[in-house]
């Protein structure tokens, strides 16, 4: 009796003091990608959604665009790409009961007449939650990618907007900008590569440098960073800095030069020394 | 009989069926007419096909830019992402010159994905007071924004509640991840009086 009275004490307090949760969810799968030709009609997409709360819970289903921010971090939002147009929910919201899981059904209709390319959208499922009232409401959002393809040609295109190293530097290190801008209708794979040369063709640097591994459609990326040149000896004088970038699934290159006149302190004391010697040589023949 | 056999033989490879298949080429690019299976289900696995349409130069570099896309493709990561909130009702009170109140609520994140999640502010409305600009909401100035904390989270000084602020990230997967958001306001003297509210919403994303 007294076992069965502390065990009921402990049902009652696990249950008083379990952890409750607000906004409770899950999504699978959490990623798509599929590919299908213009005209396509009724191609259904299905993500499951399971409320981890203990109370019914009402979600909503919409489709969102995807972009990449300077930075290529990727986020999401309403009305950034057609296509988001293209992806219907079956049910605009789902009712799950607690702890249980439904299906959510989306179904892709392509326009006849869309062009080749990538569309990167996400599958998003809403809590309802509370509004703000005389306070802060959050809402609880889960977004599955999908990178949506339309089948057709596409061309790979990465300019090199701006490629800025400084034209004069006065020491080792040497601050550099970059930009780059993905101008194709399809996700692009990228890798860099940065080289200095001296005056007489000699490289002197090379070395791998960051930019990302993916952009997507229409990103814009810029960096800015510092060369630091502090291995070998680097005389006074010009030099051109090369970067080199490698993208695209044809595996293209895009390449800039820019020019650097290296000019440290010391330089210009030895300089001001030969100008004095020589114009004290001048005078002297002079006179 | 030998000169019909000849005959014959020579018809036959004159009218035998040539391929039709619905082929175009030309120097630069292939199209397939391709046959997408509609208002199938999805499934797991297959295979991706890419065309390069020229072969690649002596220094490694294609000499064309172009690729070919083909329909029929349908790929999906398997796996689960789960979001919990600990609060989505958040009450910063009444605001007062001399202190800064604080509203906080817990994110927990579970995922398999290989490439980690990202977790940020992805809507962002309503009406409130000054948003903070210096880092730091402090008592008598009017400022409101929010900081985050947590072994994902992306900043730890206080900045506006904006859309698109990434709040945390992980490279890999994660089991009860834990981000704290925590909502700050102050007044000055000067702070007109009034209700203010704002609704922010917040996503949790496997990342690509």
């Amino acid at each position: 009796m007294k076992k069965f009275l502390m065990c009921f004490v402990a049902v009652v307090v696990g249950i008083l003091f379990a952890p409750v949760t607000a906004d409770a969810m899950t999504i699978s799968p959490i990623k798509f990608h599929l590919t299908a030709s213009p005209g396509t009609t009724n191609q259904k997409i299905i993500l499951r959604v399971t409320n981890d709360e203990a109370v019914t819970k009402y979600f909503s289903l919409k489709i969102i665009g995807a972009k990449q921010n300077d930075q290529g971090q990727v986020v999401y939002g309403a009305n950034w790409d057609e296509a988001e147009k293209w992806l219907k929910p079956e049910k605009s919201a789902l009712e799950i009961l607690p702890g249980k899981n439904k299906e959510a059904v989306f179904f892709l209709n392509v326009p006849a007449d869309a062009l080749p390319g990538s569309h990167w959208l996400g599958l998003a499922v809403e809590s309802v939650g509370s509004s703000g009232g005389q306070r802060i409401g959050l809402t609880g959002q889960l977004i599955a990618p999908l990178l949506l393809q339309v089948s057709g040609v596409v061309e790979e295109k990465l300019e090199i907007a701006e490629w800025s190293p400084p034209g004069f530097a006065l020491t080792k290190v040497w601050p550099m900008s970059l930009s780059l801008k993905n101008a194709s209708p399809t996700e692009v794979p990228l890798s860099a590569e940065l080289s200095v040369t001296n005056w007489l063709g000699r490289e002197v640097y090379k070395n791998k440098i960051n930019v990302g591994e993916l952009m997507l459609p229409s990103a814009e990326r810029s960096f800015h960073f510092d060369l630091p040149l502090t291995a070998g000896r680097y005389w006074p004088g010009p030099y051109r800095a090369d970067i080199r970038i490698f993208y695209g699934r044809t595996t293209q290159m895009a390449i800039s030069s820019g020019s650097v006149w290296y000019f440290p302190f010391y330089a210009w004391g030895l300089s001001a020394l030969a100008l004095g010697i020589a114009g004290y040589i001048i005078f002297r023949n002079k006179n | 009989m030998k000169k019909t056999a000849v005959l014959i033989f020579i018809l036959a490879v004159l009218l035998a069926p040539t391929r039709t298949a619905a082929l175009m080429t030309s120097s630069n690019y292939t199209i397939y007419a391709d046959a997408v299976d509609s208002g199938g289900g999805l499934s797991a696995g297959g295979s991706y096909i890419l065309q390069d349409t020229v072969g690649e130069s002596p220094a490694g570099f294609s000499t064309s830019s172009a690729y070919e896309i083909r329909a029929g493709y349908q790929h999906m990561e398997k796996g689960f992402l789960t979001l919990q909130l600990s609060a989505t009702s958040l009450n910063l009170g009444t605001l007062s010159a001399s202190a800064v109140n604080v509203a906080s609520t817990t994110a927990t994140i579970s995922t398999d994905a290989s490439a980690g999640f990202s977790f940020s502010t992805t809507a962002v409305a309503g009406t409130v007071i000054t948003a903070v600009a210096d880092g730091t909401v402090s008592a008598g100035s009017e400022e409101y924004g929010f900081t985050v904390s947590g072994n994902e989270s992306q900043f730890s000084n206080d900045v506006a509640v904006a859309s698109s602020v990434l709040l945390a990230a992980s490279t890999g997967p994660v089991t009860n991840s834990l981000t704290v958001l925590n909502f700050k306001a102050s007044m000055a003297s000067s702070t007109t009086a009034g209700s203010y509210s704002q609704t922010v919403t917040v996503s949790a994303s496997a990342n690509l």
